[in-house]
């Protein structure tokens, strides 16, 4: 059971981000943020929709299906809650209450409502051009504002996260053998994962702030081979094997990944994955408080230039909370770090036609630099 | 408790280092709660504890040993090489000793088979550190007699230690034999975690002996020669776990607390 004071501080934070932005109300669908602002993790809900609904003042309305009221309830969540019905009358039902919170709405025609893009095909019938202030996207914005900096209870869901993470890491690395399937793989951190109280997880191809697209939620399984197609047969010990692992504990996420070489690889893949630890560590040495997110990429992309290379990717990390939100290390940014803030560090290299070699580890940043929060090398692990 | 001076058995490794029979397993206590825990286990009697880079504790072991007053050549310290540092050895013990704030350890395990292989390269990197003196002894953790074996032809040398999830429930006459057989001791990890307290078995021997059913699994172990580890926050239970010379288990409990093994 959570805190139950906890989602109450979240929603004053976010209310006060509306403000600076000068929203009346925001409307949001993606589960990191229903999560952030009710401690309820919609991502296994029978029905697609559920919304939360937070006025200025911090008045908040979970909407959700009837079906997943049960859920709701074991969750501890003591706000105000709204529900549909489930079955074929749903998508009616659901428009229904969503007209009366939207007509119950005490700003008139001139409201300034953000909704995030994934509540858009659910409030889109009712944002109309009589209501230009209305946006669609900004949502995004007053999350990133309201977790930017993370409090004590949130510091210390995200350390339990981490932890569960690398029980998970431990689970593969340990129990690796090259004859593995892959579904024994993921039944070893299951259980590991489980017998340490930790239970959900979410899924790598999550967006910032929580976007997932339209399939159902989960994608896959607790730990994803990145590169590989959904397999469940034997490893092919002459490739890479690239994994990450997405717990979540209360609603916190981890995430990790590692990159475990079942053969011994040859020189240039040595090289290669030697060159990418190097600049991984350069760009986690530079975070520290006053530093830019620029500045960090910065040192990432210094490294590999040194060696003749570019970085893979311009974006080497996100901000951790609920899933994984804003603001990102990325090139060119300028989002100057505080403490308190916890960003997951992620690098790869790709190997054209195989799977490549990804690292990431999580951290919080602290009043004098940084604290990692996993035990997880930022190397190539050898097992063979 | 009785009042009674606290002795703790003992065994001679092959290479010549002595292991007390019984330490103080510190999975997975952390920070100051571990360094308080160590302290206190090391004022009650005990001289072996047992750490690994993996518990992430090493530096409050390190502020322990610092702190007391016992001399670090009379307290035996474990720690192990988790299997993905394969390849990075020497820098792994770099770090272990730095945390631990002493030149040497007194037994280095390799933490798991990696990769479900004996890891030849990496044993020899750990003899080459027995060699130069950074540890005393050498073993290995979680591993099958066959691939104990595989060692020993890759390199002409056996594990000192085998350390692996050791109780009543995992007892195994055939691997304490092929142990004893080729010179290597037999470490218990998760010795009363994974054990049946209640057994009914545990629970008759307790009584005939006054004694609690961990004391007797600790007292089983060690008649086995068996090096246990059993861990505890509290005082009293640290005591007990250490206190196990003043009774005997005849043969026949030996036997039946070997009966209770669920894995042959």
């Amino acid at each position: 059971m959570t805190n139950t004071q906890a989602p109450r501080a979240r929603q004053e934070r976010f209310a006060s981000a509306m403000e600076a932005r000068e929203y009346d109300f925001c409307v949001v669908s993606a589960p990191a943020a229903v999560a952030y602002l009710t401690d309820v993790d919609p991502r296994g809900f029978s029905d697609h929709g559920t919304t939360v609904l937070v006025d200025r003042d911090a008045n908040t309305v979970l909407v959700t299906s009837d079906a997943d009221g049960a859920a709701v309830a074991a969750s501890g969540y003591q706000g105000r809650v709204t529900h549909w019905s489930h079955g074929p009358s749903a998508l009616a039902d659901r428009e229904a209450v969503m007209r009366g919170l939207a007509v119950g709405l005490p700003y008139g025609q001139e409201a300034r409502g953000a909704f995030d893009w994934r509540s858009r095909a659910v409030w889109e019938p009712f944002v109309s051009r009589a209501h230009p202030g209305w946006v669609i996207g900004e949502a995004e914005q007053v999350l990133a504002d309201a977790s930017r900096v993370k409090d004590e209870d949130e510091l210390r869901r995200l350390r339990q996260a981490a932890n569960l993470a690398d029980i998970g890491y431990t689970a593969v690395v340990d129990r690796m053998t090259p004859d593995l399937r892959v579904h024994e793989i993921v039944r070893n951190v299951d259980r590991s994962l489980r017998a340490a109280g930790g239970g959900g997880y979410w899924s790598p191809l999550e967006e910032p702030a929580g976007v997932t697209g339209w399939s159902h939620y989960p994608h896959g399984s607790i730990v994803t081979l990145f590169d590989r197609l959904p397999e469940t047969g034997v490893l092919d010990v002459a490739q890479l094997l690239p994994f990450g692992i997405h717990p979540l504990s209360e609603n916190y996420a981890g995430a990790i990944a590692a990159t475990i070489a079942l053969s011994e690889p040859g020189p240039a893949l040595r090289s290669q994955a030697s060159q990418l630890t190097d600049a991984m560590q350069a760009a986690i040495a530079r975070i520290g408080p006053g530093v830019t997110t620029g500045e960090v990429h910065a040192a990432f992309a210094s490294v590999l230039a040194d060696h003749g290379t570019t970085p893979a990717e311009d974006v080497i990390g996100y901000g951790l909370g609920t899933g994984l939100t804003y603001p990102l290390i990325a090139a060119g940014t300028s989002d100057v770090l505080e403490p308190g803030m916890v960003f997951t560090v992620r690098a790869s290299s790709d190997v054209p036609g195989v799977p490549g070699i990804v690292y990431q580890t999580s951290l919080v940043v602290t009043g004098t630099g940084h604290e990692l929060l996993n035990i997880v090398p930022l190397r190539l692990i050898h097992l063979y | 408790m009785s009042s009674h001076t606290i002795t703790t058995p003992a065994v001679c490794l092959t290479a010549g280092a002595t292991m007390p029979l019984i330490g103080f397993g510190t999975h997975p206590l952390r920070g100051e709660e571990a360094t308080r825990a160590i302290l206190e286990a090391l004022d009650v009697g005990y001289r072996s504890v047992d750490t690994a880079t993996r518990y992430r504790n090493q530096d409050a072991v390190g502020r322990a040993l610092q702190a007391t007053d016992i001399p670090r050549d009379q307290i035996f310290v474990t720690t192990k090489l988790p299997p993905d540092a394969v390849g990075y050895e020497r820098e792994t013990l770099e770090k272990s000793l730095t945390d631990l704030g002493t030149d040497y350890v007194d037994l280095w395990l390799m933490h798991w088979p990696p990769g479900g292989s004996a890891g030849v390269s990496a044993w020899e990197q750990m003899v080459g550190a027995r060699e130069a003196g950074l540890v005393r002894a050498i073993g290995v953790s979680n591993y099958r007699v066959a691939l104990l074996d595989e060692l020993h032809r890759a390199t002409g040398v056996y594990p000192e230690v085998a350390q692996l999830q050791w109780s009543p429930v995992h007892f195994s006459q055939r691997y304490l034999t092929a142990c004893t057989g080729r010179g290597i001791v037999v470490g218990a990890h998760s010795p009363l975690r994974s054990a049946r307290l209640s057994d009914p078995i545990l629970a008759r021997v307790a009584a005939a002996h006054q004694a609690s059913p961990t004391q007797v699994i600790v007292r089983w172990d060690v008649q086995h020669g068996v090096a246990v580890v059993p861990k505890s926050s509290h005082r009293d239970r640290m005591v007990a776990n250490l206190d196990v010379g003043w009774f005997q288990l005849s043969d026949d409990e030996m036997t039946a607390i070997d009966g209770l093994t669920e894995l042959e």
